[in-house]
């Protein structure tokens, strides 16, 4: 179904951002995969939502262009869908006439843009361009976040009190008493969290538990 | 025929003949003349000769001895020629054994006369008829000597013959008339009857006619007339004419017409002379012509026809009467069918035409003009004539009906508009049904042209590379050229579908008209969550039809199947539109949705106008679809289906031409 007609973009680093089209009208399928790799963008395009399902979700930066009335499965439904299957590429909706209930909620629930067609090229490039971005930031992010965090799931689990304890902002006095520990127990663990979680300050462990969710709040210590 | 008979005469000049012989015989012997004798002998010699009746002598083997000059002339010889041969020579062949018997009995009676009537032969073959008085005497020396004297009798034979053939002349012709003649004596009583009237009255011949016998064989009904007419016939002396009836034995009735002269006899008493006809077969034929007469007057009157004659120059010279309508225009006589029409002058070439018809004298058919009845009625009359002519060919004129055809003419005129306000109707309805879909349609056009434009954006971007990218350029010139026309095919149906045109029936292929529909559609059947399953059937022969219309029919019932399925979210809304022969000179087309269905009590309002369940909508559609699908000579039913939903089935008629 999925006809790519791609000018063999070289695979430079495998970091190659692709953008995913979902028409169920062939020609305007063929039309949007011309005009992305005409700006030399990788295409993939699908006839309907649960083509796209069933495909691999990407490595790489990635949007999803999608119509928003595809016949069975919905745009919108798709949106939900992906949502549900934690998968979170950027969506560009176009629809045929503009419908602002649709649009509102397309936007609710994360869409980048909404266009409307005919589009024009530079609105959709742009807005590609945008939604590769973005979700370019959001992949660096989770490549950082899901570093800290096999750093944090190597730190035992009297580290990780101390560790909560220490973030929040309290003495190693204080942490000692918390945990019923003498002091100099608590130096300990605190030099190895460092190097574990490769921290060079109290400063910068205290960024890294904010990334990854962790702090005096959600600690289990308190009682 | 008979030639004579024998019979014994009384004095005549046989007698004086034999008288005379007797004496020169007596006279003889011729060996010592006497001259005295001789003189005595010489003027009755003379008398002999020259006596205008033929005399013979002859002898007993029937030799002529001797034969007188006239006699001899008579028969065309001279007496030389006869004298000496055997007398049979002057007799039919056929009459000699008569002639041989007659001579016999002279002989056997010597000295008595005998006479009859024979026919002798002239030398030249013709007749003559003579009467013979002949006698037998002996001569001196003993033998006998017949003496004939024959009398010319040739022209009362032939008057005898005549009248023997104009009687039988009048026999014949009686018999081939039917018609006898009769006497009657009213005095007396007596009649008389010839041979023909004795078979029509079937008596034996022979009896003789008696009135009581006659008055048996009269109808009784008729009895009394024929005595009340004949009496008073006789008693005033007067001719009568009547006509009655007989029965005969085996109880047919004939039809009889006596006419008779009355003349006053001798003694002043009254007599009749007449002639009695058998006129059954003329009143069969009067009562045949009678009976056709009175069906065609049937016909003529019960038909609302009127009939019309005219003259050499095309006036009207009769009209037939009509009891009891009024459409037989009155006052037509003298005037000339384009007198009469008011249409004469709008349509110029049609009576051009009918008056070059009428000037060559041939006949014409239906010709249909203006007129109006009794009443100033504006009617339509059909006419058709053919010309009449004379014995002598010369034309007379024209003879024809006439026909109201105003029903018939207005009928089709009430059709001709009815099929004009269908169509308005429907393209009414089939433009609504557009505006129905104009979404769906701006899709449809919108889609190929976003396509277009972002085509024609890819393909700058091919060439804004460097290099340019020609051919990744050119291709997507190609696609913006088959998008565009994808769109303007769109265009193409949908001004197809909202355009007045004349119904235009021309063969078709269904499933080309069931695809085009659902193209149109597509977007309504897509946004409403519709899927379509097609099962057309490759192998069908084409129908005639309108491809508009058929195509509205579709979309109508494409859209109450997407309508019917709104509410359906617990099962998939699915459309099925089949096509299949039927076997039976038709094929069928159904379009079936699994939607809410239609209870058996509302099918047969379904397609009556104005009928809806929706709440938009003027109910026209179903009706429409009808009355298109009957217009194309096929059914379109609805039937709600086994599991759920309903199914809409169309039956068309193939096309003729295709199938045969």
């Amino acid at each position: 179904m999925t006809e790519r007609a791609r000018p063999s973009p070289p695979q430079e680093d495998g970091d190659e951002p692709i953008v995913f089209v979902v028409d169920d009208d062939a020609s305007m399928r063929r039309a949007l995969t011309n005009l992305f790799e005409s700006v030399g963008l990788k295409v993939e395009a699908f006839g309907s939502a649960p083509q796209l399902l069933q495909a691999k979700p990407p490595e790489v930066p990635s949007c999803l262009v999608l119509d928003i009335r595809l016949p069975g499965v919905s745009g919108l439904d798709l949106q939900a869908d992906l949502a549900k299957a934690n998968i979170h590429t950027p969506i560009i909706f176009i629809t045929g006439h503009g419908d602002i209930p649709m649009t509102v909620r397309a936007m609710k629930s994360g869409a980048i843009d909404f266009l409307t067609k005919p589009v024009r090229d530079q609105d959709i490039l742009d807005a590609v361009q945008a939604a590769i971005e973005r979700d370019r930031k959001r992949r660096d992010l989770n490549r950082t976040v899901s570093t800290l965090r096999s750093r944090f799931e190597s730190l035992s689990s009297r580290e990780r009190d101390v560790l909560s304890l220490v973030t929040s902002g309290l003495m190693n006095k204080q942490v000692a008493a918390k945990l019923g520990l003498a002091e100099i127990t608590v130096k300990i663990y605190r030099g190895q969290i460092m190097r574990k979680m490769g921290a060079k300050s109290l400063a910068e462990l205290v960024r890294m538990s904010e990334a990854l969710g962790i702090g005096p709040n959600k600690s289990d210590v308190q009682t | 025929m008979k030639s004579g008979r024998a019979a014994t005469f009384g004095k005549s000049a046989t007698q004086f003949l034999v008288g005379c012989v007797r004496q020169v015989v007596t006279a003889k012997p011729r060996t010592e003349p006497d001259a005295g004798l001789l003189e005595a002998v010489k003027p009755w010699q003379q008398v002999f000769e020259h006596n205008p009746v033929m005399y013979f002598m002859v002898d007993r083997a029937g030799t002529v001895i001797n034969v007188n000059s006239f006699g001899a002339a008579q028969l065309g010889y001279t007496a030389a020629e006869l004298i000496g041969r055997s007398v049979m020579g002057v007799f039919f062949e056929e009459d000699r054994d008569f002639v041989r018997s007659c001579v016999a009995l002279c002989l056997k009676t010597i000295d008595q006369s005998h006479t009859w009537e024979i026919r002798k032969v002239r030398k030249d073959g013709s007749v003559l008829w003579v009467r013979e008085n002949a006698k037998a005497m002996l001569r001196a020396d003993g033998e006998p000597l017949v003496l004939v004297a024959c009398e010319n009798i040739t022209e009362r034979k032939e008057a005898e013959n005549a009248l023997r053939q104009s009687e039988a002349y009048l026999a014949q012709a009686q018999e081939l008339s039917h018609t006898g003649s009769f006497g009657w004596s009213a005095a007396t009583g007596e009649i008389t009857w010839s041979k023909e009237t004795y078979r029509i009255f079937q008596f034996e011949e022979g009896i003789k006619p008696e009135i009581p016998r006659m008055l048996e064989r009269i109808h009784p009904e008729d009895r009394p007339a024929v005595l009340r007419t004949t009496g008073r016939a006789a008693r005033e002396c007067k001719d009568y004419d009547h006509e009655y009836r007989l029965v005969m034995g085996d109880g047919s009735i004939k039809y009889v017409r006596a006419v008779a002269r009355a003349a006053r006899d001798a003694s002043g008493q009254v007599e009749f002379v007449g002639s009695v006809s058998d006129i059954t077969a003329t009143k069969e034929a009067e009562r045949r012509l009678r009976d056709s007469e009175q069906r065609f007057r049937d016909y003529a009157e019960t038909a609302s026809d009127w009939f019309w004659e005219t003259g050499p120059d095309h006036r009207v010279t009769q009209v037939s009467e009509h009891s009891d309508t009024i459409t037989a225009p009155a006052g037509l006589i003298g005037l000339t069918r384009w007198d009469i029409a008011p249409d004469a002058a709008l349509e110029p070439e049609k009576w051009q035409e009918h008056r070059a018809a009428l000037d060559a004298h041939v006949p014409f058919r239906d010709l249909v003009y203006r007129s109006r009845d009794r009443n100033g009625q504006p009617i339509y009359v059909r006419t058709s004539g053919k010309p009449i002519f004379g014995a002598d060919g010369t034309f007379l004129g024209y003879r024809g009906v006439c026909t109201d055809v105003t029903a018939a003419i207005r009928a089709d005129q009430a059709e001709a508009a009815l099929r004009k306000a269908q169509a308005e109707l429907a393209h009414v309805t089939r433009v609504t049904t557009l505006g129905e879909l104009t979404a769906s349609i701006a899709h449809e056009i919108n889609q190929p042209l976003a396509a277009v434009i972002a085509n024609a954006d890819a393909c700058l971007g091919w060439l804004q590379r460097s290099p340019p990218d020609i051919q990744a350029a050119r291709r997507s010139v190609e696609w913006i050229i088959e998008d565009g026309t994808r769109a303007s095919d769109v265009i193409r149906r949908v001004r197809a579908l909202a355009k007045r045109t004349e119904v235009e029936m021309a063969p078709l292929d269904v499933n080309g008209v069931v695809r085009e529909a659902v193209a149109l559609v597509q977007r309504e059947m897509a946004s409403h969550a519709v899927s379509i399953r097609m099962e057309l059937s490759s192998a069908l022969p084409k129908i005639v039809g309108d491809r508009i219309q058929l195509q509205q029919v579709l979309i109508n019932l494409i859209m109450n199947g997407i309508e019917a399925m709104e509410s359906v979210n617990d099962r998939p809304r699915e459309l099925a539109i089949r096509s299949a022969a039927s076997g039976d000179g038709a094929m069928l087309l159904s379009v079936s949705d699994c939607g809410v269905g239609i209870c058996e009590q509302s099918i047969d309002r379904l397609f009556t106008p104005f009928f809806t369940t929706k709440s938009s909508g003027m109910g026209m559609g179903l009706s429409i679809c009808r009355s298109i699908i009957e217009a194309h000579g096929g059914r379109l039913s609805a039937a709600p289906n086994q599991g759920r939903g309903a199914t809409f089935q169309i039956t068309l008629p193939l096309d003729r031409e295709e199938t045969s």
